[in-house]
């Protein structure tokens, strides 16, 4: 889990300057009052990486040498505009969009991108390990040098007929991802098999929706109706597990302690489900006096198509605006509340019985009288309040702005505990924003906040049994040695990874004279958490991005971007083996 | 910032005797990340159409402390195009 935490750290750290910094199709045309503008470039690019490409390339071809085409085009004939263009950098990495206006009554947009994830491959190193019982922990590659990833690509496309003050909308998206990812089957119990394959990935998911909008001079009322659907051509793939044996005799008389092994031959692992989804969206926005006022509702059902189990969703969001002491000032609330359930699904144990021994003839609950049986609620069901106010004030023309912010978030779970007895958590976060100007082509942001949560989200005993057997003993399966459900039932460690406090500082600045700009950002974030059980961690972010701009001679221009991030975090963690 | 203690003091002292070997349960769990993502832009124009550009991009990423695997990496990228506004 940690390494899937550090992957999406980074991925977010550099996605956004990795796709940010290709070059782009931003160039204006030598013409702008000419019927038809447009930019051609051709070229090379060529990526060389060092070490692990998974974070410093994270969705785009590297590590080769590739043509690169750029094209835009607009145009304005007596019918309407045209707006297209493409960038295209591989058979993998590219994206093209058409906009046309037909007579200002029918405008379409067409988006096609096409990219391709990394995923991770786990060399899976760290699982090995023996006992003084000669009890294994090992694993099996059974592909150790596979690329994982996937090759995705995203068709979006919406048509809007405007009919004087009510538009009609069509859309329509298209997503393929095609490829493959690891898969991790653990096999016991005579030893904690890790086996390590490869799963391909092919699924489709489509939105197809329409919508409808009615507009006045005040205001207006819309409403949206989508059906998703996610379809998987790969729905699972076979794996024969290992036979269980005793751990410690290495007899197959172990049955009654799982629910199957290699007697019941290749068994679907890695089952990915189909899943149907409808949506409906009701929007409506009026001006009242000197209020601005906006709300909306969603309405979503979500269907597992191989369990049938569903989900529904009900979501509400307010929000009013208003200025006051002559347009100086403006308050603002904003109001977001919903709630999901999802139904129950009954876990039906197999439960097979002992062949041998003092089990012989006995299910694993004749022998130990505990409950294998349960029933799975979902730790999402939940309510959820979520209250934004804020104030603004005009300080004057170099003093600029200064905004004071307040956001309030309940999060109310029906079933699932974040401490002991505490279904709740709540957050609060004040914030100050002053935003100064305090010279021609000088401009400042300058922000704090500080958070507080009680009762972060965490999995309340995670980790670290301490569940100690009365010793010595010669071996673990003595009978006067703990069960394994017992050592894990004694874990005692609350774990975590959100914060519960947290200081944000955010400066921005940016200069701007004759032909260059200047901009620089830096934040810093620190957040810890102590609430918990074990949880004592801290976490500290810092961002810096400083970019310059200039075009030095009519015939030259450019820019230099340079961003820094740095992560930092401590927290406690045990490796369990063997705690059931 | 070192080991945490487990809230019964008595562990460490009672696990000894028994054939478990806990003594790296109680460890830290580290990130330690660096992200440098820099780079120039130049663009060069002959005529009032045509015109050249060029770029630079160096990705830079350091798992200080790698836990399941190394996710250091480096990416330096070159792109060269001519275009034509029309």
């Amino acid at each position: 889990m940690k390494n899937i935490l550090i992957a999406a750290i980074g991925i977010a750290l550099l996605a956004v300057p990795a796709v940010a910094q290709i070059p782009d199709t931003n160039f204006e045309a030598p013409d702008p009052e000419a019927s038809t503008t447009g930019n051609l470039q051709a070229g090379v690019w060529n990526s060389d990486i060092s070490g692990n490409p998974e974070i410093v390339a994270p969705y785009s071809p590297a590590d080769k040498t590739g043509a690169l085409l750029l094209f835009t085009l607009k145009s304005h004939p007596t019918w309407g505009k045209v707006d297209a263009g493409v960038q295209w950098l591989d058979e993998d990495y590219s994206r093209s969009f058409l906009n046309l206006d037909i007579g200002r009554t029918l405008l379409t947009r067409t988006t096609y991108r096409r990219f391709t994830p990394r995923l991770g491959h786990d060399p899976l190193t760290y699982a090995e390990a023996v006992t003084a019982h000669d009890r294994i922990l090992r694993h099996t590659d059974t592909d150790p040098d596979k690329v994982y990833g996937l090759e995705d690509g995203i068709l979006e496309h919406r048509s809007e007929l405007q009919l004087g003050a009510a538009t009609v909308g069509f859309n329509f998206r298209d997503q393929r991802r095609k490829g493959a990812h690891q898969t991790l089957i653990i096999s016991h119990c005579d030893n904690c098999h890790v086996n390590s394959l490869t799963r391909p990935i092919d699924e489709t998911q489509q939105d197809i929706g329409l919508d409808a909008k009615v507009a006045w001079t005040k205001g207006f009322l819309e409403g949206s109706y989508t059906k998703r659907t996610l379809r998987e051509d790969v729905t699972s793939i076979d794996f024969l597990y290992d036979r269980a044996l005793h751990p410690a005799s290495k007899l197959p008389i172990f049955d009654n302690r799982v629910q199957f092994d290699s007697l019941n031959g290749p068994l679907p692992v890695d089952v990915r489900q189909d899943t149907d989804k409808d949506i409906v969206k009701v929007n409506v926005q009026q001006a009242a006096g000197a209020f601005s006022l906006t709300g909306n509702g969603v309405w979503s059902n979500t269907e597992n198509l191989y369990t049938n189990n569903k989900a529904d969703y009900k979501g509400y969001f307010f929000s009013a605006a208003r200025p006051f002491a002559g347009k100086k000032a403006r308050v603002r609330f904003r109001g977001r509340y919903y709630e999901t359930d999802t139904g129950d699904y009954f876990f039906d144990t197999v439960e097979r019985e002992g062949v041998a021994g003092p089990h012989a003839g006995k299910t694993y609950r004749d022998v130990y009288g505990i409950e294998v049986d349960y029933l799975r609620q979902s730790s999402l069901n939940r309510k959820v309040w979520d209250l934004n106010a804020d104030v603004s004030l005009k300080l004057g023309r170099k003093a600029g702005s200064l905004t004071g912010s307040w956001t309030f978030k309940d999060v109310n779970r029906e079933f699932y505990e974040v401490a002991s007895g505490e279904t709740t958590t709540t957050t609060n976060i004040l914030g100050l924003l002053w935003r100064p100007r305090p010279a021609r082509g000088l401009r400042f942001n300058v922000g704090y906040r500080h958070a507080w949560v009680d009762n972060p989200y965490a999995v309340v005993g995670g980790a670290c049994s301490d569940q100690v057997t009365d010793g010595p003993l010669a071996s673990p399966f003595d009978p006067r040695a703990a069960p394994y459900y017992t050592m894990r039932d004694a874990r005692i460690m609350d774990t975590t990874a959100l914060a519960g406090s947290w200081d944000e500082v955010k400066l921005r600045g940016s200069y701007s004279k004759n032909r260059t700009l200047l901009t620089a950002l830096y934040r810093y974030w620190d957040g810890t958490n102590t609430s918990g059980n074990l949880t004592d961690w801290e976490r500290t972010n810092q961002t810096a991005t400083v970019t310059f701009a200039w075009m030095p001679a009519p015939t030259w221009d450019g820019f230099v971007s340079y961003n820094y991030q740095r992560l930092e975090n401590s927290a406690p963690g045990c490796i369990a083996i063997f705690d059931g | 910032m070192g080991n945490f203690d487990l809230s019964r003091p008595d562990f460490t002292e009672r696990s000894p005797n028994s054939w478990w070997d806990f003594s790296r349960t109680p460890e830290w769990s580290n990130l330690d990340l660096d992200g440098i993502d820099t780079g120039i832009d130049l663009k060069y124009r002959f005529t009032r159409n045509v015109f050249a550009r060029g770029a630079y991009r160096y990705v830079k990423y350091d798992d200080g402390d790698p836990y399941l695997y190394d996710l250091t990496g480096r990416n330096n990228l070159l792109y060269f195009s001519l275009g034509y506004l029309f």
